[in-house]
């Protein structure tokens, strides 16, 4: 007779319980498993002196497996097939409270599955549900496999669902069963990123203004009409820049392996250039601000393929088109260091394209998306344009990444540490290189790659850091102290306080070649400090960071370079 | 130095941001504590218990009940012909005292066989291991959270004639460890669909909601118990 398949696990089991010896192994072990794993702080374990139950005779037997489609039943106790048992609750062989005192003889209960129902789902294609567990018709269904418990996990993973349960109920005839997924679905409509905060700008002329505020968010439908695909929006919002990104994901393209993503931007924005005292030569006259705009517009989108290539790893291929439109003075001048140097705005004046190839490795171990506690986040990077395919700028970025989160042994602290190292050879366009506000905390970050300051990094160190505003090679070297202050299960998830310290550089071509006259020895090194202290909140809604660096940002540290910028 | 917030307007506006941003971050918190309170109040019950201690044997028994645990919800999941589990751990305690000085448990593993409509339970306690048969859920319900002669220590561990506390918690469906890390494992989704590098501070991947509902347990309940004298008993007398 042919044995059906049965879990490692179930296999493991019977293994065991071949022998008497086998038997008090996994009671012994079973017991132990559970204490320990109930409660590891508890400092003493009870002696396994025999109790009031021990030493009788196991009344249920185990049988092995058959592929003919009846349960594992225990033989001394179970009905008769086609008794009355089956049908109803007056089962003439099982009292309502018949009890036996047994040995630690595990019953394999073992069904056929006559297939798979989803309920409850309105607008989750059943084939979406499917997709998530690996039972189907024909299959032996052992209750015990921890493949049920991880599916419904997986489900309940998805963010589709508010609740998942699993049940299994009779099938047309004796050992066949259905396996029923009840599903409740949840609003699908996630809040990915709020950003707000104050920034300093310029206006149209270059010349500097009160602060402003500006604004991002990112909102998606994780469950597009039911098919699992995710379709998301954002906007960005600053005085006079707009930013508008729309993405697609589809998690298994054609129910394949592949994951396919796309998407579409807009930006109508604005750079600031110049250190100091800027002069310009625009179709207006000659002018002199306190910086030179560059104003731009951007319309393209990526298409991408990717791939799991294992539980933790996946690769990603994306192509990007894009279409610039740039304006900005026809000559223009400014301070670096003592000297007066023209102005490279590193964009192609009028319309240009751009066409880019891009290969992404991501390596992630993380035990949490929001507040991880240990694992690797790791990510290599390469892109090159592709300047046979109409492309203007030609160019090639290598990029490598790496996160590690340690999990302190006192009180769940955690510490991180980050590293981060680019560059960037050709000509790329200023929007995809290296901006120091993408590394200081004390400026506001690009969002949806559109900049909402025009202020140049602290200068904690005091070196010609305050020179460089956007660089082809970078580095980050951070780490991060988390303190736990909340734990919940409802709407709020988790609140950790932290503190992030760091050092970076951000540098051109020509901060290397030809450093800024003013500065000599370490000071031509542009490295500088950075730091944050805030909350980071998970909850229901998405994460979220209040941070502090931004407002901190305004305090004035050595704003001064030796050309007199800020 | 350099000379900022010379205009009072732009100071003024700095200001008012600075306030709104701080107001938005005190009301977060607030949420949060009270979030909290609704939380820490159910979160700990005291239940009634009975010690039993054995001088004839130098052992300690534990009587607990938690009936009301098992609600309609869970009762309706008991017959879905997949695997229940309810786990009891405690730790016995002097009174007034954290240290525990010895620990105990049970575990009830309910299947519903769905062919036979009739419920398996499975009991494990140290040392021992039961298993019955039965058609109703008040009969799984006795056997399951009705815990009666409990081994709770021994006379090694437990100090004659003191006074004692039991706390711990009932766990429904606990989840191992192991396949914790699994499930969060997959749940996880590398936020790799856009650029490593810095400055797309949008479109951070979401990464599923409900990695962080996913606890030790199903359901979880603690529980402590109030102060209580062994009552003494004797084993061979009976």
């Amino acid at each position: 007779m042919q044995r059906p398949r049965g879990s490692a696990s179930s296999r493991n089991r019977r293994a065991l319980v071949s022998s008497p010896v086998g038997r008090g192994f996994e009671l012994a072990s079973a017991a132990l498993t559970l204490l320990l794993a109930a409660q590891s702080a508890f400092a003493e374990s009870v002696p396994a002196s025999p109790g009031p139950d021990s030493g009788a005779a196991p009344a249920v037997a185990t049988g092995d497996a058959s592929p003919a489609p009846e349960p594992l039943a225990p033989e001394p106790l179970a009905p008769a097939p086609g008794s009355s048992a089956a049908s109803g609750r007056d089962c003439p062989c099982l009292g309502p409270e018949l009890e036996t005192r047994a040995g630690p003889t595990p019953l394999a209960v073992r069904y056929t599955l006559e297939g798979v129902e989803v309920r409850g789902n309105t607008r989750t294609r059943a084939h979406v549900v499917l997709r998530y567990v690996p039972f189907k018709q024909g299959d032996v269904f052992d209750v015990d496999d921890p493949e049920v418990e991880l599916s419904r996990y997986r489900l309940l993973g998805t963010g589709f669902f508010r609740d998942v349960q699993f049940s299994l109920r009779k099938g047309s005839s004796r050992g066949w069963v259905v396996l029923v997924i009840d599903v409740v679905e949840r609003p699908t409509i996630v809040l990915n990123d709020v950003r707000m905060g104050i920034s300093a700008d310029a206006d149209t002329q270059g010349n500097r203004r009160p602060l402003t505020a500006y604004a991002g968010v990112d909102v998606a439908e994780t469950n597009l009409l039911g098919t699992g695909i995710t379709l998301g929006s954002a906007m960005a919002v600053a005085q006079d820049q707009l930013a508008l990104r729309v993405r697609f994901l589809d998690p298994t393209f054609l129910g394949s392996s592949w994951m396919t993503s796309g998407t579409l931007l807009y930006n109508d924005a604005r750079d600031f250039f110049g250190n100091a005292a800027v002069l310009k030569d625009d179709p207006s006259g000659n002018s002199s601000s306190e910086s030179a705009l560059v104003s731009y517009k951007r319309f393209g989108g990526s298409v991408g393929v990717g791939r799991d290539l294992s539980i933790a790893t996946q690769f990603w291929l994306n192509y990007r088109l894009e279409s610039i439109d740039a304006s900005y003075p026809l000559e223009a001048s400014h301070m670096r260091g003592f000297r007066t140097e023209p102005i490279d705005f590193d964009v192609v004046r009028g319309h240009s394209v751009l066409s880019t190839l891009r290969a992404t490795l991501d390596h992630d171990t993380r035990d949490h998306p929001f507040l991880p506690t240990r694992g690797w986040h790791a990510a290599v990077t390469a892109e090159v344009g592709l300047l046979p395919v109409a492309s203007d700028y030609e160019y090639q970025r290598i990029e490598v990444e790496a996160s590690h989160w340690w999990h302190l042994p006192w009180h769940d602290h955690v510490l991180r540490l980050e590293l981060f190292a680019g560059a960037i050879s050709g000509d790329a366009p200023f929007f995809e290189q290296y901006y120091v506000g993408d590394f200081s905390d004390f400026l506001p970050s690009r969002v949806l790659g559109v900049n909402f300051d025009r202020r140049p990094a602290p200068n904690f160190l005091n070196t010609d850091i305050v020179e460089v505003r956007y660089g082809k090679y970078a580095f980050k070297l951070a780490t991060e102290y988390r303190i736990p202050l909340f734990r919940g299960h409802r709407s709020i998830y988790g609140i950790d306080l932290f503190a992030s310290a760091g050092i970076y550089g951000v540098a051109g071509s020509r901060d290397i070649t030809s450093p800024p006259v003013g500065y000599s020895g370490w000071s031509r090194v542009p490295v500088d400090l950075t730091g944050n202290v805030g909350f980071r909140m998970d909850t229901s809604a998405g994460g979220f960071v209040f941070a502090f660096s931004n407002v901190l940002g305004f305090i004035p540290v050595r704003g001064k370079g030796p050309a007199g910028g800020q | 130095m350099v000379n900022r917030g010379s205009n009072p307007k732009s100071s003024w506006r700095f200001w008012l941001t600075a306030l709104v941003s701080l107001a938005l971050a005190m009301a977060c918190l607030l949420c949060a504590g009270r979030a909290d309170a609704e939380e820490s109040s159910s979160e700990v019950v005291t239940r009634d218990a009975h010690f039993d201690w054995d001088a004839d044997a130098g052992l300690l028994y534990l009587d607990l009940s938690f009936r009301d645990l098992i609600d309609a919800t869970l009762q309706s999941k008991l017959s879905r012909g997949l695997p229940t589990t309810i786990v009891l751990t405690a730790t016995v305690s002097h009174a007034g005292s954290t240290r525990p000085l010895s620990t105990t448990a049970q575990t009830c593993k309910v299947t519903w066989h769905v062919w036979e409509e009739a419920y398996l339970v499975e009991v494990i306690r140290p040392g021992s291991s039961r298993q019955s048969w039965t058609t109703t859920t008040e009969g799984v319900i006795r056997r399951c959270t009705e815990v009666r002669h409990l081994l709770a220590g021994d006379a090694l561990q437990i100090p004659a004639g003191v006074t004692l506390v039991a706390a711990g918690k009932i766990q429904v469906n606990p989840v191992s460890a192991e396949l914790l890390q699994k499930i969060k494992r997959w749940v996880m989704r590398p936020s790799a669909t856009g650029t490593a590098a810095p400055g797309d501070a949008l479109f951070s991947t979401f990464t599923g909601l409900f990695l962080q509902r996913i606890g030790d347990a199903e359901r979880q309940q603690k529980f402590t118990t109030r102060v209580l004298v062994p009552t003494i008993i004797h084993s061979r007398s009976q």
